[in-house]
């Protein structure tokens, strides 16, 4: 296998999502074009750009509110799922193994591996850290992305309210606006109702080959289980 | 795990330069 081959096939997943991500940037990129020429049209204004369109904040904000409620979804899933377990479900543990469970079966400080991480191995607030890193990084994305949702969408009310002739609103004032928390619960209600219909619907369906199903011939019963 | 390593790098950096720069399309008032 040349050395090509195989940095593509040890990195199918993240290379074919990423590129699907930029697929899909793209797409939103020209239907959001549309969609805003056609507003424009409708309130006596000029049609704008497709650059004119990728740089202004009605484009960010459309974007960043759904980065937002991914993140949201994989930090909350990271977090729920090391408390909470479903009977049956693949996504859970085994029902008696809710909470960060012991140093010996995570191998952290003297129970670490040859090949462990150091900071798996070394102990104090770096293990404390490492520990947490994957929902401590999902969580910190979401803030950030959350915070530039505010940013965007403010910038982008403002220039819709000008365009209606009425007055522009604070940052703070956009805080309280409908428009920003239709925009973010919008997203988050979609990501809970797929979140909580992964962990039940895998409890009695199945794809074969697939880590996020059980064996097809799991039993119903079996928690915790992936193929 | 180089390849892999780069991967992690490239995903990290997408989301924090996306960030960055519609963070500045917020606060131009674009």
């Amino acid at each position: 296998m040349t050395r090509l081959r195989r940095i593509v096939r040890d990195n199918g997943l993240g290379l074919a999502f990423g590129g699907l991500f930029l697929a899909t940037l793209i797409g939103q990129a020209f239907a959001g074009l549309a969609q805003f020429n056609e507003q424009q049209v409708a309130q006596g204004s000029e049609p704008v750009s497709l650059p004119d369109y990728l740089t202004s904040s009605s484009f960010a904000v459309d974007v960043v509110e759904n980065w937002q409620s991914e993140y949201l979804q994989f930090f909350l899933y990271v977090f729920a799922t090391v408390w909470l377990v479903q009977r049956g479900s693949p996504e859970s543990k085994e029902l008696d193994q809710a909470g960060p469970e012991s140093d010996e079966d995570q191998r952290v400080g003297p129970h670490a591996d040859d090949d462990s991480p150091g900071w798996a191995r070394v102990g104090g607030w770096r293990t404390l850290v490492f520990s947490r890193s994957l929902g401590l990084v999902m969580g910190v994305i979401f803030l950030l992305c959350w915070g530039v949702q505010s940013l965007a969408g403010w910038a982008a009310y403002n220039s819709e309210q000008l365009g209606q002739h009425q007055d522009p609103v604070s940052w703070a004032g956009y805080l309280a606006a409908p428009d920003f928390w239709s925009r973010t619960f919008q997203n988050w209600q979609s990501e809970m109702l797929a979140v909580g219909s992964m962990a039940v619907l895998s409890v009695y369906l199945r794809q074969r080959g697939s880590p996020e199903s059980k064996p097809v011939g799991a039993a119903h019963d079996d928690t915790g289980q992936t193929g | 795990m180089g390849s892999v390593r780069v991967l992690f790098v490239a995903y990290l950096s997408l989301i924090g330069l996306g960030l960055v720069y519609f963070a500045l399309l917020g606060l131009l008032g674009r």
